[in-house]
């Protein structure tokens, strides 16, 4: 990298934490742009069932068909022939850490997956552009019958179980960028807990975007069954190239009746990433549905999660942070469709803007007309830190039925004086009072993840606070 | 030993004059009170001491040993050794007490040496312990869901962590039962020493039967009108104010008036409506 | 003047749904039908006013005029499809208190549009019931433009039987100007009602309410849409916004979209929405107190409904007032 461009990102990023890349030699990539042969020729690499592939091209024809959406943040600045749709890093996925690659391993050891993972975790999967390079479940989980693997392997492996619920949830006509995914994904996380069966450490993932002008398009697919329940934690860093990176995924997650499932995300992608991720999971009797979701950086990033409270009781809950900082725009949310009787939901969201950001909250509660007796609560918060920086609150509560509550309540302020004059008067500085006050305001975020995560948040915000407040 | 100097202070909030004037000086090791009815300027004396940003100083001083107060900032008060127990502290969620209070200690130390965090465990403990507070209370969020009374004293918590040189209480026994007032009380004689000056503003007699006071001020519109020693006290308790004001032909005590209109609350519960009809 | 008893001798008939409001306890009003002023009926006080009729209601109140009684304006459409124009200037510190009562009982298409213009330290109280026939086609819109310490307060009840688009559009155009956007509304039968009210804040500290009251029966629909929008630089402004919502019938639709838009960091900002049954608590206490459940249910709808019975000014318009919520909450 010349002088110059390191300057360039620089200037772009400040001092993104992640921001090292890895030289290494791609094994196979298809080239720049997307037509229907890229795609096929994905799935050829890949060794697909011809159901695939042709669920590929039909996607891929939607994805043309689709225009942009017309809400929300402005996608027309992505040029779908400047990126790469698939890179293929190494060989094959590796079973033991010390089998992989020496760049990606160091990359990895920058991100402290490993330690982490003896630590602490029961399973890590890492994905470095579009191929999951390293992966390992403990034992136990697989005598238990647990699933833990990437996407392409679960295509192979267990075609039935696959081909059951894939694209189920998030059908490929959904969106443009479902339809995107459809198309040309590729790696991503593939997880069935078996009836009954309690995974009681998390298992985590760690995405990882390399290449420049790379999109990386990986899809996860999760299913607990009957009573089973499962925590898993997704994290997602990308380094900085001056041109703009795509990343767009789908989250599909079945959870069966009486089944448990948490899926925490704390993303921080660099800030010339455009996220745009579906993700959906159809919750079942009596089954309940957490999405943590964490959304620092990325230069757009626009993602709901949501439930589908299919089951009668069935229970959904998100929990969200944003944070948009100089030259991001975070238009985020939760959905929460309401289907099954006495259905329950939950929506905690709290967002922030500094040094010009605009973080939007957007989210829709609906109330179909058989969720007889459901409840839905939503509280959203924004604190605006600085005189350049905006916010939009957009929520859409929709009821049809006569047995209903729905509770919506929002606010959107500065930093309350009071509170920075109180906190002052006891010796903290302005910069101090100011985080602490943010950090508790995102405390009922951060208390829901896993210790390591919890810390890498406070970091990652202190991060992209700094000199935000003069 | 500190100086508190307050010279001739002049304050206005939103256009209007508050302080008038005040003249005062406070040594470590004495206590002061300033008295008087409401709406006089006592508070805003105390919230203009420690610099808030509501208020504009149009005229007047304040030094803490030589030093301009005035040109610091709140925290650099606070690091000054200016402490201000609040009326009505304000509710901070999702930040812990102990959390805050040790970086409050921290500021205070030199950069790169913070307090072990075994020292302040203890401290912290025999200061809940002393001033009954519950247990949990460090891991409590600051102020979020207090009784009045667990405000107050969690203020005088906080004075004791911090050690000040200058200490003012604004109306720390207002929303305190008579058991807690006594231990507020009891806790804050403690804590007097030659390095600890102390002015504790109030308009109730009963907080001063627990804490001895060298001088008494009373303040009205705007400025201290009458200073005078345990025995003005007692009159005052006998008396009220009336014969204060009669003396300095004093008709109306009070700098402001209190704004009475207050907007429709949103949100007001259907039921009450309902049953209004 | 002309008395309320020589009504009877009018070139047009009144319909008898309206008539029943001309008693004496009735004080200064406008029956205006199908364009035609046909009564006016205006006490000493107001006759500063400058009121002209002329395809537009053009109201001007003078500087510093006060005066607590209420000017009521009824438009009644009978026969043709009609554009009302309504615009109403108050000059500096003037105070009005404003009602119009919209109605047809004939199949048309109705638009309305008003307009306010609040000067400096001026004050508008703006109250409306719209009750349109059910074969009527309706669009109302309303828009106040308030100049610095101004201050307009819109009270609306939508309560027809017709498919309404209704907008409130307000600009806080000087600084510490104020705004109030309250609409009721009840829909019933297959209906589709959709509100949308806009504060928009041009100049700081302004403060903008919105508060909505809703209830839907049958198979009908209500949409509430209310947008704070606060500009950048608008220092020191306050948008919030309240929506209540009650679902009736089994097949009812009820919206609450609350949206806030802000540009502007030094601002306070919140909206809330509660949409659901009829609390169950309320119903339980009345019906102990030996109402049966439908009386228990209209007892509870009507006070939920209270904001805009507050603003009418006598016994009819109020009996007529509960009357339709009767009837629509059946």
């Amino acid at each position: 990298m010349s002088e110059k461009t390191k300057n360039e990102i620089k200037s772009i990023i400040g001092d993104y934490k992640y921001g090292f890349k890895t030289d290494i030699e791609s094994v196979l990539d298809t080239g720049k742009g997307i037509n229907e042969s890229v795609v096929r020729e994905i799935s050829k690499i890949k060794g697909e069932p011809s159901w695939m592939t042709d669920f590929r091209v039909k996607s891929y024809h939607r994805f043309m068909d689709v225009p942009n959406p017309t809400w929300g943040p402005d996608l027309s600045g992505i040029n779908f022939d400047e990126i790469t749709y698939y890179v293929k890093p190494s060989d094959k996925s590796e079973d033991s850490w010390d089998d992989v690659p020496e760049e990606i391993k160091e990359t990895f050891e920058k991100l402290g997956i490993p330690e982490a993972e003896q630590k602490f975790l029961a399973g890590v999967s890492t994905q470095f552009d579009s191929e999951v390079v390293y992966h390992s479940t403990l034992k136990e989980l697989e005598d238990l019958g647990v699933i833990f693997t990437d996407t392409d392997t679960a295509l192979r492996e267990y075609p039935e179980l696959f081909k059951e619920y894939f694209s189920k949830v998030v059908p490929y006509r959904d969106n443009k960028y479902a339809a995107l995914n459809s198309a040309v994904w590729s790696g991503g996380s593939f997880i069935y807990v078996p009836k009954g069966v309690t995974v009681k450490k998390p298992l985590q993932s760690y995405f990882r975007i390399n290449s420049e002008q790379m999109g990386q398009f990986e899809r996860t697919l999760i299913i607990v069954d009957e009573g089973a329940s499962l925590n898993y934690v997704e994290g997602c860093t990308a380094p900085v190239y001056t041109k703009a990176s795509l990343h767009v995924a789908i989250v599909e997650i079945f959870v069966k009746k009486g089944g448990h499932c948490r899926y925490s995300t704390v993303q921080n992608w660099a800030n010339n990433i455009i996220n745009l991720v579906t993700k959906r999971a159809l919750v079942e009797e009596d089954a309940h549905m957490e999405w943590i979701d964490g959304n620092i950086g990325s230069k757009i990033n626009m993602k709901y999660p949501a439930c589908i409270l299919k089951g009668d009781r069935a229970k959904g809950t998100t929990i969200s942070i944003a944070f948009a900082g100089e030259g991001m725009y975070q238009d985020t949310g939760a959905k929460m469709i309401h289907i099954g009787k006495n259905t329950t939901s939950k929506i905690i969201s709290k967002s922030i803007s500094a040094r010009g950001g605009k973080v939007n909250y957007r989210g829709l509660i609906r109330h179909d007309k058989k969720a007889i007796g459901a409840k839905s609560n939503v509280e959203c918060d924004t604190i605006i830190l600085d005189d350049i920086s905006t916010s939009d609150t957009l929520p859409y509560n929709i009821v049809k039925n006569n047995q209903a509550q729905v509770q919506h309540e929002a606010t959107v302020s500065k930093v309350s004086e009071e509170q920075l004059f109180y906190l002052m008067s006891r010796g903290l500085t302005k910069e101090q009072a100011t985080e602490m006050i943010i950090m508790g305001f995102i405390e009922p975020f951060a208390k829901e993840l896993p210790m390591e995560y919890a810390v890498e948040l406070n970091q990652l915000i202190k991060l992209e606070m700094e000199g935000s407040i003069g | 030993m500190s100086i508190l100097l307050i010279k001739n202070l002049y304050a206005e909030v939103d256009g209007k004059e508050i302080l008038k004037g005040v003249n005062l000086e406070i040594k470590g090791g004495e206590t002061h009170a300033i008295m008087g009815p409401n709406g006089t300027g006592k508070s805003t004396l105390a919230s203009v001491i420690m610099g808030h940003p509501k208020f504009i100083i149009t005229k007047g001083e304040i030094i803490l040993d030589g030093k301009n107060v005035l040109d610091m900032a709140v925290d650099e008060r606070s690091r000054a050794g200016i402490f201000l127990g609040m009326q009505n502290p304000a509710e901070v969620p999702g930040v812990t007490n102990s959390d805050f209070i040790k970086t409050a200690m921290n500021t205070r130390s030199e950069e790169g040496k913070s307090i072990s965090l075994f020292k302040f465990i203890i401290q912290y403990d025999k200061a809940v312990k002393e001033l009954k507070m519950n247990e949990d209370l460090p891991h409590r969020y600051l102020n979020e869901g207090f009784s009045g009374g667990e405000k107050k004293r969690n203020e005088i918590l906080q004075m004791k962590m911090l050690n000040p040189k200058i200490a003012i209480l604004d109306e720390i026994d207002s929303g305190l039962d008579v058991d807690a007032l006594k231990i507020v009380g009891e806790n804050i004689t403690k804590m007097k020493s030659p390095d600890l000056g102390l002015l504790l503003i109030t308009h109730y007699q009963r907080l001063l039967e627990y804490i001895s006071t060298d001088y008494v001020h009373v303040m009205m519109q705007g400025r201290i009108v009458k200073s005078g020693d345990q025995k003005l006290i007692e009159r005052i308790d006998q008396e009220g104010y009336d014969w204060i004001k009669e003396e300095l032909g004093i008709d109306d005590e009070r700098v402001f008036i209190e704004e009475e209109e207050e907007r429709i609350i949103l949100g007001t519960c259907a039921t009450k409506e309902a049953l209004d009809l | 003047m002309m008395k309320y008893n020589d009504i009877t001798k009018l070139k047009k008939n009144i319909p008898s749904e309206i008539r029943k409001f001309f008693t004496e306890k009735l004080n200064n009003y406008l029956v205006i039908i199908d364009g035609e002023v046909i009564i006016k009926n205006l006490q000493s006080s107001f006759e500063k006013l400058s009121i002209n009729y002329n395809n537009v209601m053009d109201i001007v109140v003078p500087r510093n005029f006060s005066e607590k009684e209420t000017l009521h304006i009824f438009y009644i459409q009978e026969n043709t499809d009609s554009v009302i124009n309504t615009k109403i200037t108050l000059k500096e510190n003037a105070e009005l208190n404003y009602f119009e009562y919209l109605f047809s009982n004939t199949e048309s298409k109705v638009d309305f549009v008003s307009d306010s213009y609040i000067s400096e330290n001026a004050k508008l109280r703006y109250s409306g019931i719209s009750k349109f026939n059910k074969n009527s086609k309706v669009s109302v819109i309303r828009n106040s433009n308030i100049s610095r310490y101004g201050s307009s307060i819109y009270s609306i009840a939508e309560v027809s039987d017709a498919d309404a688009d209704l907008r409130i559009n307000m600009f806080l155009d000087g600084d510490y100007a104020n705004a109030v956007a309250k609409t009721v509304a009840i829909t019933s039968k297959k209906q589709k009602v959709r509100i949308k009210q806009i504060i928009e804040h041009n100049a700081p500290d302004t403060e903008g309410y919105i508060e909505n009251y809703g209830v839907s029966n049958n198979d009908s629909s209500l949409i509430f849409e209310g947008v704070g929008k606060i500009n950048k630089n608008m220092k020191r402004s306050i948008a919030r916004q309240q929506n209540k919502g009650i679902v009736l019938g089994e097949n009812s639709r009820l919206d609450a979209n609350p949206l806030l838009l802000i540009d502007e960091y030094d601002v306070e900002a919140s909206h809330g929405a509660a949409i659901g049954k009829i609390d169950e608590e309320q119903l339980y206490y009345l019906m102990s107190r030996g109402l049966t459940l439908k009386n228990a249910e209209r007892l509870i709808i009507s006070g939920f409904l209270s904001p805009i019975i507050k603003q009418l000014t006598t016994d009819e318009l109020i009996e007529d007032f509960l009357e339709v919520v009767k009837r629509k909450t059946l």
